[in-house]
């Protein structure tokens, strides 16, 4: 741990970095316009906390910028556990880009109909694209529930199923045992990878990074890594078959069209 | 799949490739069994990425509006606090492009930290008796020297350095850093990064941590003005020629120390003498016996010797 130099200095030198960096993890991860500003005010707080305690503990093993990012990182993530519980945005919505990110969050997670999400969306000039357009677009995002409770008025409490609906929750239930079945699926096939390579399907399929960006992260030949995805992509799908998942969960799991 | 939480600087460590092979496998292990982990350095690395692309973007609309980008293009935003406009004048002086030693992990163009061939020695220091200037001594740090030559011994100088400075060789320290400083002075614009190898040289006997961001601001600054490839190359030279003297085996097993070798061997725009020895080093190395050390520590110098002479 290190004084030196001054950790109010280290934080004030890179505020602008620290800007840049919770915008980019705000757009990563679907935030917008009070949301996103939320989180920057939470993460300064929280750099600022105990006399820069985290600026503190900086020991110069790695750039300045490359520690504070990881930092913000784990500071989302303490955010976002709080803010939303389980739920995050999907790998293949992060591959869609940015809009798709926001239209998950705003309909999986926020509980908005379709069509309230575009209107919002086209106010906020973040797409011009009509209802269908975004309804395909949010039909290529895997399907799953809300998972924390979502504030509703009046319409939307008049627009919810009458009670009589009773096969719902069953077919929730049913849903929530498909999805924890097919994670230890998912886990029992992990575990028989090695770590590298767990690691790299874990950032690849389920972080949705490209490969050149996992190579660069990893620091291995991107060209390497390519060769070994497709060794293990094999062993992985049986595995998951074997594990119960269905063909198409499988491929919608380990869909790799992205770059 | 949730292990204990993982050091942040380990993480950023791992980023900046910056852990020599065998600290990188342990860390995948614990990233393996680290739900937490993997997602943090996954939104790292896509942060990273995408404020690097920004950037390079940034400085490409510069450059093409005839604009000196004020941000380097590059992954690290560390900046000199001091005039800014001279910096940026002397970022013109350098030529902006993607080159065979500037390449950085991805093969993006962001530029390879030249203290982190030190960073992989096992051991600190300097040995006594050390022959820092295996170069021809006709030539002082005057004007008339090669750009490439004088790259190259300040990647040479900022590898000791760090080397010093790690083990608290304040005098080492001091020393290297001046030459550093008097390497620089005949190229322009470069008064900003000599005066941060003046603050490095006045503070010398500070805890090495204390001083890491001016030191990396000198580096940055430093590889900038002289040019990154044979800052680069002199930076990695000299580390191997400290490993080998140690007998450091896991410098050489390093990924980084490995390229670096690979483009020595390989790079036209070295000379002959260079890239020839750069092959024997290699060949002393992969040795089905233990490597020949003293042939990869000559060899090294031998590399220093063609490049910097």
């Amino acid at each position: 741990m290190t004084d030196r130099p001054p950790a109010e200095h280290l934080l004030l030198e890179h505020l602008p970095w620290i800007e840049r960096a919770c915008a980019a993890l705000a757009r990563r991860h679907g935030l917008a316009g009070d949301e996103a500003d939320d989180f920057l005010s939470w993460a300064r707080m929280r750099l600022l906390e105990d006399d820069c305690a985290i600026l503190r503990k900086f020991r110069g093993e790695c750039a300045a910028t490359t520690y504070l990012t990881v930092v913000l990182a784990t500071l989302f993530r303490n955010w976002r556990v709080r803010e939303w519980g389980k739920w995050r945005s999907s790998a293949a919505a992060r591959r869609e880009g940015t809009l798709a990110v926001r239209l998950e969050a705003m309909v999986r997670r926020d509980g908005y109909r379709l069509e309230e999400a575009g209107e919002r969306l086209r106010t906020a000039g973040a797409t011009t694209l009509s209802d269908r357009e975004l309804a395909a677009l949010l039909a290529r995002l895997p399907a799953h529930a809300p998972s924390r409770p979502v504030a509703a008025g009046d319409a939307a409490l008049a627009e919810l199923p009458a009670a009589g609906a009773a096969d719902a929750g069953v077919l929730a239930d049913e849903a929530d045992a498909h999805r924890a079945a097919g994670e230890a699926a998912v886990r029992r096939a992990l575990e028989g990878l090695a770590p590298r390579d767990q690691v790299v399907f874990r950032m690849r399929f389920w972080e949705g990074l490209s490969v050149a960006q996992i190579a660069r992260g990893l620091g291995v030949p991107q060209k390497g890594l390519y060769r070994r995805i497709e060794r293990a992509l094999p062993r992985m799908r049986r595995a998951l078959e074997r594990g119960g998942m269905t063909g198409a969960d499988v491929r919608q799991l380990l869909d790799d069209d992205a770059p | 799949m949730n292990g204990s939480p993982i050091d942040p600087e380990r993480l950023g460590a791992l980023l900046d490739g910056r852990l020599t092979e065998r600290q990188r496998d342990e860390l995948l292990a614990r990233l393996a069994a680290s739900d937490e982990g993997v997602e943090v350095f996954a939104d790292a690395l896509a942060v990273t990425d995408e404020l690097e692309r920004e950037d390079r973007l940034a400085g490409g609309a510069a450059a093409e509006a005839g604009v000196i980008p004020f941000r380097r293009p590059a992954r690290r935003a560390a900046w000199l606090s001091g005039p800014r406009l001279a910096l940026a004048a002397s970022l013109a002086a350098v030529a902006v492009g993607v080159t065979a030693w500037g390449l950085g992990r991805g093969g993006e163009g962001a530029a390879d930290d030249p203290g982190r061939y030190a960073a992989l020695l096992a051991r600190p220091g300097i040995p006594a008796g050390w022959n820092a200037s295996p170069w021809s001594a006709a030539r002082a740090a005057g004007e008339t020297m090669d750009p490439r030559a004088r790259a190259v011994r300040i990647g040479a100088r900022i590898t000791e350095l760090e080397a010093a400075s790690a083990a608290g060789d304040s005098a080492a320290a001091r020393r290297a850093a001046a030459e550093v400083g008097a390497l620089l002075e005949p190229l322009p614009a470069a008064g900003p990064a000599i005066a941060v190898y003046a603050e490095i040289g006045r503070r010398a006997g500070e805890p090495a941590a204390a001083l890491a961001t001016v030191r990396e601001r000198g580096r940055e600054t430093a590889a900038r003005l002289a040019g990154e490839d044979g800052v680069a190359l002199g930076a990695w030279a000299e580390a191997a020629r400290l490993a080998a003297a140690r007998r450091d085996a896991e410098f050489f097993r390093a990924r980084a120390t490995r390229d670096a070798l690979a483009r020595a061997a390989h790079d036209p725009s070295l000379p002959a003498e260079a890239r020839a020895a750069a092959e024997r080093a290699r060949a002393a190395l992969s040795a089905a016996a233990a490597p020949d050390w003293e042939a990869v520590e000559r060899e090294a110098a031998g590399i220093l010797a063609a490049a910097a002479g």
